[in-house]
């Protein structure tokens, strides 16, 4: 048993808690999604020659690299 | 199957017919005149749907005794009952008349009518309205291009009757030919069998002639040259009787459900007012006979004694008849139905899950993507795309630079079956499902609402748009093409995204709904403002460059209404996850920052 269950089971932590930590869970794991298909992505557009491909990747590229500082955001504050 | 090779064999026997006799070019020819008629004059009272002529015509027709004035007094101003009841079922097809206002007018315009023949054997007088015709065909014409709604609304009426008589003026010439095969000596009979025989040689020939007047005067000549027998001559007028509704018949190819019972009920009331006066037919010939002794007609005056026999059982069928108009109502309600609309339903909405709310929720998720698919259509036929094409893994840029077909598509009828019907019945039943509900369920459920209202309107916005893709995706003008296309392809790509999902491809989440919102902002020249250089080289023309601005606004529109939806409906199944997903998935205010700022490759090494 995870030792933030076995604390929230005991009543130390609040349901509040719970789903605040889940959420930045979640959070994280779309982080690591996110970077990896930056990364992806990046390749994918030093390879991309025609001019409206590249903007095509460009435009995914700044909506991945918005989420992920949006995400980076969230979780530095919470 | 049938109805695929039933035009191609209508034209085939019609251009045979046309080949081998050039009367039946000219009574075809007339049919169609007048048919074209008919749609001209819907066309024209449907302008006055909701005016004034409304008003008029609901008030001076809301009772029986009314309307059956109103066609007395019409049909003895215009002396022609067919004109009187072609215009009631065009005014009935239009919506400005009940169909009991329009049985009275037309059981009026039967009595109406036997006023010609008073007119013509006591005072000579003959009123011909064929004559004005051509007149009010030309102006007509001119009216129909004035710019106002009222005037136009006239033209049409106006161009509408001249064109029905041009047509019934086709149609004689063409039975011009039969009409010299019309011996009426030939079938002398006595007794009920002539009756019969000489009733339905009257309605032969008043088809023929296209006019229960000429069919009269024939009646008249060959009394009086002792062709036929009085009593045979009755009969002749009884049947002409019947045949002049043929033109009503004719009128109400082109008319709605409604028009059509009209022109039922004419021929049913003139039917059954011959079938009395077949039947009774020794007490008329008395009545008439004790009548025009008692108002001084001569023995040999067939013409008033005519007259007097067509008056008086026309009287008679109208007493006859009226008590059973609620009948008659019912009955052509019953054999005339309103056509059904073939509207979408909801496969999987019930009431007997309303009290599970997972169910019901499944249900509805369910029901809101019944819904996807049947916008899904309308959304790619009205962007001039196909659902195979944007839903597979085509190069949609490369295909929409080189597609050039156009798709054929009515989206008003497609939006109010499929998707207007289904969408009404998801919020009726969501809104009694949502007491059932407890608060997490109704805020998903609420949630699935707005995901429907949003589908629908990515539907409306289509429609719109449709008009200029139409226009321009087929353009030879190479930049406003590109710009269409660069509308087009973020909504192809939100609807491709939306399938994978769907699907439950592993390489897709909803946050790639984002890059399409991003796209559209920043790959047209409306949003990034390079519009004004295209005018300004002459590359698009300034209405090229308003429709552009204008249908920007549609695209976008659809682009976040779909991606909206797709984010309800495909967000993760685990709350915390759909929870992150919507706090990471960027707002309006978040993509508009993003403009115009570049080189992302170089930003995300930062």
């Amino acid at each position: 048993m995870k030792r933030r269950t076995i604390l929230s089971r005991l009543g130390f932590l609040t349901e509040a808690d719970d789903v605040g930590r889940k959420q930045r869970q979640a959070i994280s794991e779309l982080l690591e999604k996110l970077s990896k298909k930056e990364k992806a992505l990046r390749k994918e557009l030093e390879d991309e020659k025609s001019e409206s491909g590249r903007r095509k990747l460009k435009a995914k590229l700044k909506a991945c690299k918005a989420q992920r500082k949006k995400g980076e955001a969230l979780l530095e504050d919470s | 199957m049938i109805r695929r090779i039933l035009l191609p064999v209508i034209f085939g026997v019609l251009a045979w017919g046309f080949w081998i006799s050039p009367d039946f070019k000219e009574i075809a020819a007339g049919v169609a005149i007048f048919l074209f008629g008919m749609i001209f004059l819907e066309d024209g009272f449907r302008t006055f749907t909701g005016g004034l002529v409304e008003r008029i015509l609901t008030r001076i027709t809301d009772r029986y005794w009314k309307s059956l004035t109103f066609g007395i007094v019409s049909t003895t101003l215009l002396q022609s009952s067919s004109l009187i009841s072609v215009i009631t079922i065009s005014f009935l097809s239009a919506g400005l008349l009940t169909l009991s206002a329009g049985i009275g007018i037309v059981f009026g315009a039967n009595l109406g009518t036997t006023t010609g023949a008073w007119l013509v054997a006591g005072f000579g007088l003959k009123i011909n309205l064929s004559s004005y015709a051509m007149p009010m065909l030309v102006f007509g014409v001119i009216l129909v291009f004035q710019s106002s709604r009222t005037l136009k609304g006239i033209g049409y009426v106006l161009s509408g009757i001249g064109l029905l008589f041009l047509g019934i003026h086709y149609m004689k010439e063409g039975f011009d030919a039969f009409k010299e095969t019309i011996d009426l000596t030939r079938f002398r009979m006595l007794g009920f069998a002539g009756l019969l025989v000489y009733s339905l040689i009257g309605m032969v020939a008043t088809v023929v002639m296209q006019s229960s007047h000429a069919t009269l005067i024939l009646i008249i000549t060959a009394l009086a040259a002792g062709q036929v027998s009085y009593e045979n001559a009755l009969a002749l007028a009884i049947g002409a009787n019947v045949g002049t509704t043929v033109t009503a018949i004719i009128g109400s190819l082109s008319a709605n459900y409604q028009g059509k019972r009209l022109a039922l009920a004419h021929l049913v009331f003139n039917v059954f007012t011959g079938l009395i006066a077949i039947v009774f037919i020794h007490q008329f010939v008395a009545a008439v006979e004790w009548f025009s002794v008692r108002v001084g007609i001569a023995a040999t005056d067939y013409t008033l004694k005519l007259a007097v026999f067509h008056t008086m059982f026309n009287i008679c069928g109208v007493i006859a008849m009226s008590p059973a108009i609620g009948i008659m109502v019912r009955m052509l309600t019953r054999v005339v139905p309103e056509p059904k609309i073939a509207f979408i339903e909801p496969k999987f909405l019930n009431d007997s899950i309303l009290e599970f709310p997972e169910t019901l929720f499944e249900a509805a998720k369910n029901e809101t993507l019944h819904l996807y698919d049947s916008a899904l259509e309308i959304i790619t036929h009205g962007l001039n795309l196909h659902r195979h094409v944007v839903l597979s893994e085509t190069d949609m840029e490369a295909f929409l630079e080189t597609d050039r077909t156009l798709i054929d598509i009515d989206l008003d009828t497609r939006y109010a079956r499929s998707v207007k019907a289904l969408h009404s019945a998801i919020v009726g039943y969501l809104s009694r499902a949502h007491a059932h509900l407890p608060q997490d369920y109704a805020d998903r459920i609420y949630l699935l609402r707005k995901a429907s209202g949003e589908i629908v309107q990515a539907v409306k916005d289509v429609k719109h748009l449709r008009k200029n893709i139409v226009k321009y995706v087929r353009s030879p003008n190479a930049t406003v093409r590109r710009e269409y296309n660069a509308l087009r392809y973020p909504i192809a790509m939100v609807i491709r995204t939306f399938d994978r999902l769907r699907k439950q491809d592993p390489e897709v989440d909803v946050l790639d709904f984002d890059q399409f919102k991003i796209l559209i902002n920043e790959d047209n020249s409306v949003a990034t403002g390079a519009l004004d250089g295209l005018i300004r080289d002459g590359r698009v023309t300034p209405e090229m460059a308003t429709s552009l601005m204008n249908d920007y606004g549609y695209a976008r529109s659809i682009v976040w209404n779909l991606a909206s939806a797709g984010e309800i409906l495909f967000g993760h199944a685990d709350a915390a996850a759909r929870d992150a997903e919507t706090l990471l998935r960027l707002d309006e205010e978040e993509i508009e920052g993003l403009l115009g700022k570049d080189a992302p490759s170089e930003d995300v090494r930062q």
